[in-house]
């Protein structure tokens, strides 16, 4: 491990245990986080994003949910090994997370000036004067116009990317802030104030030193913030690369598949028909040990049914797990 | 290509709604003075972000809602002066696909029977011709027959917005309102999805109103585009032309927002629009745009710029163009 990574997870598995049986949400995934990037995680509905997010703050609801193995290396701790209390303590000062949906985030019957003057009141020594001051210093941070009013405002009198902003605003509020997790931070928000919400995040990113694992299901948000991308399927890590190895040579029939299905692709600038992914996202009830894309991809055979593929280096930092990397490599490239 | 479908003028739809303090009512215009016409065989985009009342436009063209003021033409009949028989009658050529295919089918019915609901109410064929039918679209949207017994919990998200497809068009509708129709499909399955809505417009002659607040989809898929803003109109073109040639503020704060997938444009970018969609119960005075807009000057803050050509066939209200 390098001097320059902030976290590192190895092999972790999750499972659910519903009524129907054991979901296997996270499978064997290993990503590292370096200090100052964004990293993203990219994938549909159902594909662990979510899941390996929670992993890293634990938030998983146990039961159901049980983190069967693997390892969480923060800044030289084991997060899966910290009792709940020392967890606690990271949550609020080094590892911030922010939601899709900031109303629900958020206490509706507190000023959002006093919510935020609390994360310095429970973490840190300071007086309710002092973490008056610094709440607005906050907001002002966030780019909330007239900060010092609008800290009494309640929730509901803000509008979505407002309220987004406090939330930004609060996972801010530490000493020494690392990493910042954002669970689709823009998906709820109107197109306009999403440029803008971005546009805040990459900006802050640089002013406090710190890292962001951004999860979206958005390829366009990927390409505008990421640094590094983690493409996900099914509860497996399918592709792995720098931003633009990932939309210059996706490599892996997924990204291929995901990237053609984009109606902003220029390929259809003539208007010509989409390239879908046939069929659909696989139960993760009933799915096997093969490769979960393998019902999905033209170049699938026997193989990809029966085992999940090894590494496929392609590049330096640029890697897929696909039995069929040859012959997908040799198709000719958008 | 030229034939009009449907023509919409000046329609109002308000709603009068009690505000947070008292018992004063307010007036929320969410549709406010919108003209256009919908070509037969045409495509046409409606795009906007939330409360621009795109959504509102829809229901009320199809008369799903009462109308406040102005007309709906459709066969060169106003949609509102029709009596309780006649519309039900047109109903069978005015359908609607709605955005969440959770919510729209009811959990209790099967799907063969949810999908044969249209035709059972509009008695149009025995139960074996209506069977017949149920089979034939099920084939048509992409769902096997053998599964008309299944509830609709039992299908996926793309799945389930294909059997909504599938409700609209059991009755051979001519004009389909496409609310969000894909909005909360993922990306793959979204394609698929749009890929069908092209097939069956080709195979059955539809004409869309194609509503969505993505402007990818809405690029890709229409002839023409309406951009809304707080209850009206302030921007329609051929789709080509308003790609490339957009001329109010807002279209192109729209465009320029809307994330490329391609990292090395990140940069190259225009500054972006600032400050939030204002509240259309009290939209800002003259130009709704005129407080993000960086180009405002004093006259957008007084008038609302009428909705001028500024080449053939393209439209755009700002007063720039003056």
């Amino acid at each position: 491990m390098s001097d320059d990574t902030l976290l590192t997870m190895e092999n972790v598995n999750v499972h659910f245990h519903t009524r129907r049986g054991v979901v296997k949400a996270v499978r064997d995934l290993s990503l590292h986080i370096k200090k100052g990037e964004t990293l993203a995680l990219v994938g549909e509905s159902g594909c662990g994003k979510s899941v390996t997010a929670h992993t890293i703050n634990q938030l998983i609801p146990m039961p159901p949910g049980v983190i069967e193995s693997g390892s969480v290396i923060f800044r030289d701790r084991d997060l899966l090994k910290l009792p709940e209390k020392e967890i606690r303590k990271l949550r609020g000062t080094q590892i911030s997370m922010i939601f899709q949906e900031p109303m629900t985030s958020l206490n509706p019957v507190f000023k959002i000036g006093e919510q935020l003057a609390d994360v310095f009141l429970t973490h840190q020594k300071m007086t309710k004067k002092e973490a008056h001051a610094k709440a607005v210093e906050l907001l002002d941070l966030v780019k909330i116009p007239s900060p010092e009013k609008r800290a009494h405002d309640y929730p509901h009198q803000l509008s979505g990317g407002m309220r987004q902003r406090v939330m930004i605003a609060m996972a801010l509020a530490s000493p020494e802030p690392g990493l910042m997790i954002a669970d689709e931070p823009t998906t709820a928000l109107d197109v306009t104030i999403q440029a803008q919400i971005l546009d805040l995040l990459t900006d802050l990113k640089d002013k406090v030193d710190m890292s962001i694992l951004l999860i979206t299901h958005d390829m366009g948000v990927v390409a505008e913030t990421a640094d590094r991308v983690v493409v996900m399927y099914a509860g497996r890590k399918v592709e792995e690369g720098t931003v633009y190895q990932i939309f210059d040579n996706p490599s892996h029939p997924y990204t291929l598949g995901l990237l053609n299905s984009l109606p902003s692709n220029e390929k259809y600038a003539d208007h010509s028909r989409l390239e879908a992914i046939p069929g659909n996202v696989p139960d993760l009830l009933t799915l096997g040990d093969g490769c979960p894309f393998a019902n999905r991809c033209s170049w699938a055979d026997e193989a990809c049914e029966k085992s999940f593929p090894g590494i496929t280096e392609l590049d330096e930092g640029h890697s897929i797990w696909c039995h069929k990397s040859e012959e997908v490599k040799n198709r000719s490239v958008r | 290509m030229s034939e009009s479908l449907m023509e919409v003028k000046d329609l109002k739809k308000y709603y009068r709604i009690s505000s947070r303090e008292g018992n004063a009512k307010q007036t929320l215009k969410a549709v406010d003075g919108v003209s256009f016409d919908i070509k037969k065989g045409e495509i046409l985009g409606i795009v906007g972000e939330s409360g621009c009342g795109k959504s509102t436009l829809g229901k009320t063209v199809l008369r799903l809602h009462e109308k406040t003021e102005g007309e709906v033409l459709y066969g060169g009949r106003d949609l509102f002066s029709l009596d309780h028989k006649e519309m039900v009658d047109l109903r069978k050529s005015i359908q609607m696909v709605f955005q969440d295919p959770f919510s729209s089918l009811n959990p209790r019915k099967k799907v063969g029977s949810l999908i044969s609901q249209p035709l059972r109410i509009h008695k149009a064929g025995t139960p074996a011709e209506i069977a017949e039918k149920v089979d034939s679209i099920m084939e048509e949207v992409g769902i096997n027959p053998m599964y008309k017994n299944r509830f609709p919990h039992q299908f996926s998200g793309g799945q389930r917005q294909r059997i909504g497809i599938a409700r609209a068009l059991t009755l051979n509708p001519e004009f389909v309102v496409c609310d969000e129709a894909v909005s909360a499909l993922d990306v793959s399955v979204q394609a698929q999805i749009l890929n069908l809505l092209q097939d069956l417009r080709e195979k059955h002659d539809l004409t869309y109103m194609f509503i969505a607040h993505d402007l990818a989809v809405v690029e890709y898929i229409s002839t023409r585009i309406v951009v809304m803003y707080l209850g009206k109109i302030i921007e329609m073109a051929d789709k080509d032309e308003l790609v490339k040639n957009h001329t109010h503020p807002y279209t192109k704060a729209l465009f320029n927002a809307f994330p490329l997938t391609d990292p090395h444009k990140r940069d190259q970018k225009e500054k972006i629009v600032m400050g939030d969609v204002p509240s259309p119960i009290n939209p800002p005075t003259g130009c709704h745009f005129h407080p993000r807009c960086p180009y405002a000057k004093d006259i957008c803050k007084q008038q609302y710029p009428p909705l001028k050509e500024v080449s053939p066939g393209h439209m755009s209200a700002c007063w720039l163009n003056e």
